[in-house]
């Protein structure tokens, strides 16, 4: 069944179809909520919060964008704001100048590129970071992207370029070795 | 050069993050749950033993922080109590407000109007998304009754205080979910129940609204500085009952002003 057809008996009242609507999307929201999150807890409960306001809100959704998108939107706010949340309490997060000093600083103590790579994606602003593991992760059209975090797909693209040119930076002498 | 870069990011970060079997069935229980229940799923939990964060230091930072910070506010507030006081004695003349059925808490002070509606609308409202900058209806009523800069100090030193407890609380539950207690913890819970007593001493906890919700949030703070590492789970577990049947983190959530 398609989505219209699912959302429409969801609206009617039946469970089941909550059910059917929730298997379609799940493993989509899930991979990115984890891939942002990095942590079963924060993710289940990021991706639990997703489904509530998504069938809470689910009369609003006027089909202007595919449902796997617009769940999207609503996983990658509930996420973004909740590492917000993580990142004031945990100050975990590093600036995006220091994105590039990581791989630097670390190089003796992380020699190996996977470790320093993942070091400088996690070092990346929330907002990078979300472009890069939705677009060269998780396989998501600037179109998408854009329309899941309220920007323009110029500014996704751009987002893109700045991430990626960042971990370049991080990477850089280790390729040239 | 740049595009060969490009390709080895991609090819190394695949594994960034790499996600587990999603727990469906898990998941969609505590949905449902949440759903029948009217109540909101944890958000924004914040694991206390993920080994690769840092755990200590940002618990120890939060109670030295809620303390300065109360300190900070019930001084601004007094010295601005004091010099109003001074320059405007009509303030203590001003005519009593409505008294509501519900402003039973607060001794000898006077009800306030909204505070029944305020405090029902803090105990039964989900967590939505508040925009940033909207005051949420316990402080909202806060602000209404005292102009300026002492309203302010009052409702920037409970916001702050509510906030905290509200992450603190996250980080417990999460503990608790995962097996492993941080000693830490205990010591956090006693200093923000510290704070939460000079809270509901202070005026900030003469609102009705505020504070009932202050006096259960010290009920399940008290439960958990007394739970020691040797505690059973059968003891935590009372603890997160306790919280699960007041609502005290929606709640908190409901009265945490944005940006907090």
């Amino acid at each position: 069944m398609d989505d219209r057809g699912l959302i429409t008996r969801v609206l009617a009242g039946d469970v089941s179809a909550e059910r059917e609507l929730y298997d379609a999307h799940v493993d989509r929201v899930f991979r990115l909520v984890y891939r942002m999150a990095g942590d079963l807890d924060q993710a289940q409960d990021y991706v639990q919060e997703t489904f509530i306001r998504a069938f809470g809100k689910l009369a609003d959704f006027r089909g202007e964008s595919a449902l796997a998108t617009w769940l999207g939107s609503i996983a990658i706010s509930v996420t973004l704001n909740g590492l917000r949340k993580v990142k004031r309490f945990r100050e975990r997060e590093v600036a995006l100048e220091d994105a590039a000093e990581i791989g630097r600083t670390t190089r003796e103590a992380e020699p190996d590129l996977k470790t320093r790579l993942h070091g400088a994606i996690d070092a990346l602003p929330p907002g990078y970071r979300a472009v890069f593991v939705m677009h060269d992760m998780e396989g998501y059209t600037h179109e998408e992207i854009a329309t899941s975090l309220g920007v323009q797909p110029g500014t996704s693209k751009a987002q893109l370029f700045r991430a990626r040119a960042k971990l370049r930076e991080a990477l850089a002498d280790f390729v040239t070795d | 050069m740049d595009d060969r870069i490009d390709d080895l990011i991609r090819e190394e970060a695949r594994d960034y993050n790499e996600p587990p079997a999603v727990p469906r069935a898990a998941m969609w229980e505590r949905i449902e749950m949440a759903r029948r229940s009217g109540a909101p799923v944890a958000a924004e939990v914040v694991p206390i033993t993920t080994a690769r964060r840092g755990r200590v230091a940002p618990l120890v930072r939060l109670g030295i922080g809620v303390a300065a910070l109360l300190a900070l506010g019930i001084g601004i507030g007094r010295k601005i109590e004091r010099s109003e006081s001074h320059v405007s004695p009509t303030v203590a003349t001003s005519p009593a407000p409505r008294t509501t059925p519900d402003s039973a808490g607060g001794a000898g002070a006077p009800a306030q109007p909204m505070i029944g509606d305020a405090g029902r609308e803090l105990a039964s409202s989900p967590s939505a998304v508040r925009p940033r900058g909207e005051v949420p209806a316990v402080l909202a009523s806060r602000t209404e009754r005292r102009p300026g800069a002492e309203a302010t100090a009052y409702d920037l030193a409970l916001g702050q205080h509510l906030g905290q407890a509200e992450t603190f609380l996250t980080l417990f539950r999460s503990s608790v979910r995962s097996g492993r207690m941080d000693p830490v913890a205990f010591a956090t819970a006693r200093q923000l129940l510290s704070t939460n007593r000079l809270l509901l001493d202070s005026r900030a906890g003469a609102e009705a609204g505020s504070r009932q919700l202050l006096q259960d949030l010290e009920l399940v703070l008290a439960q958990i500085a007394q739970l020691g590492t040797a505690s059973d789970s059968s003891d935590v577990h009372i603890v997160t009952d306790d919280m699960d049947r007041g609502d005290v983190l929606p709640r908190l959530r409901t009265a945490v002003p944005a940006g907090i």
